[in-house]
């Protein structure tokens, strides 16, 4: 072990002290980089989203954060012009009788596509996961029997449609024609957006016809009451339902000029 | 006299820290942990002082290429798809740990030395 060559005491003692000042000026910068660079929601996302570490991941989830964001703006933003376009068409009927009629058009249009928040009769079905259970020490995939999944919700959205339901929500998000309800992973997306039980469909229409058919036996709710799923379904006289919360923009299909029969022939 | 390494760190960290220094957010766990890895070379150099084992050089060296041989551990980790991350960061900790250990041994025995010492000379 090497020994420093003897110095007077207090000369080593501040050279000690300059190094160390030094190196300690360098972490000072460093760490105000760190903490400048690292607000603390970022640390949220990391923990939330299980990333331990690594450049690419951060990145990503920061990308994530920034993307949620602009589609809650976005949306918010439709939801303001739609408003608009309504006050002017309203404007206009005022104005005009020749448009009444293709507002009406467009009214019903808008309400079959869900652009519009609708209000009227119809039920609130709430579906929930089974009470039953193998038992504690039952296989995960097993267990996964006692759950709601994607196709129970897609059954008795389907049984909602062909009961004669005018529109449908799930959770809040209202069911259109481009929705997809799918299971990812643990939890369940429509339109989307993340979702769990207890999941709760809300469907305009006449409500004896649609509780109705959906009570028959052999249907969905049939069986999962008999798995002992929770159930519950009322009937309402006025409920309301949101419009969807984003737009579709369509690139590929495009609307065919209905020129003459002969020409526009779909092709299957 | 020893709070001047502590006034250098305020002043390094209050320089940067208004120049508003921006990384980009993706490096900011190499630079977490390559600060960590100085913070193990300080408490090494600490230790060393206190042993009397204290080398200038190998210090100001060490401190410099621990902290990049760490960001580097960490980024070819990510490339590699291993989680060197977290090698590094149990290897660092546990150093932290031993160095600021013999820290404290050492500054207890100085300070029972010097009560020792003073309530000895009160004695003659």
């Amino acid at each position: 072990m090497k020994k420093l060559p003897s110095i007077h005491p207090d000369r080593a003692r501040l050279q000690w002290l300059l190094t160390l000042a030094v190196v300690c000026l360098v972490m000072g910068a460093l760490l105000a980089i760190q903490v400048r660079s690292n607000p603390p929601q970022e640390r949220f996302l990391f923990s939330r989203f299980g990333v331990t570490g690594g450049g690419p991941l951060g990145a990503l989830s920061q990308v994530l954060a920034a993307t949620q964001k602009q589609v809650e703006e976005q949306a918010a933003e439709i939801a303001a012009l739609r408003k608009q376009t309504t006050e002017y068409e309203r404007a206009m009927i005022r104005e005009k009788d020749i448009t009444k009629p293709l507002a009406e058009q467009l009214t019903n249009a808008r309400v079959s596509l869900g652009l519009t928040a609708v209000e009227g009769p119809g039920i609130v079905l709430e579906v929930n996961d089974s009470t039953l259970s193998l038992g504690e020490k039952s296989p995960q995939d097993l267990e996964s029997v006692f759950l709601v999944h994607d196709f129970d919700l897609l059954q008795i959205t389907n049984e909602l449609w062909t009961a004669g339901a005018e529109a449908i929500s799930l959770n809040g998000q209202r069911i259109v024609g481009g929705t997809a309800i799918r299971c990812v992973g643990p939890t369940t997306q429509v339109n989307g957006v993340p979702i769990t039980a207890p999941y709760r469909f809300v469907a305009l229409g006449d409500p004896d016809t649609l509780a109705n058919s959906l009570n028959l036996p052999g249907g969905v709710l049939d069986r999962l009451r008999s798995v002992k799923f929770r159930i519950s379904l009322d009937k309402e006289p006025r409920l309301a339902l949101p419009a969807i919360a984003t737009a579709k923009k369509f690139q590929y299909a495009r609307p065919v000029e209905s020129t003459s029969a002969a020409k526009s022939k779909p092709s299957f | 006299m020893f709070l001047i390494p502590v006034v250098a760190l305020i002043i390094g960290f209050l320089l940067i820290y208004n120049l508003r220094f921006f990384l980009p957010a993706a490096y900011a766990d190499y630079l977490a942990i390559a600060i960590l890895a100085g913070l193990d070379s300080i408490a090494g150099g600490i230790r060393a002082r206190l042993e009397e084992n204290f080398e200038e050089y190998i210090f100001v060296t060490g401190f410099f290429v621990n902290m990049a041989l760490a960001a580097f551990l960490a980024y070819l980790g990510d490339r590699m798809g291993i989680n060197l991350y977290l090698a590094v960061v149990v290897a660092l900790g546990v150093r932290i740990f031993q160095n600021l250990g013999r820290i404290r041994g050492r500054l207890t025995a100085r300070l029972l030395h010097r009560r020792l010492a003073a309530s000895q000379t009160e004695e003659i």
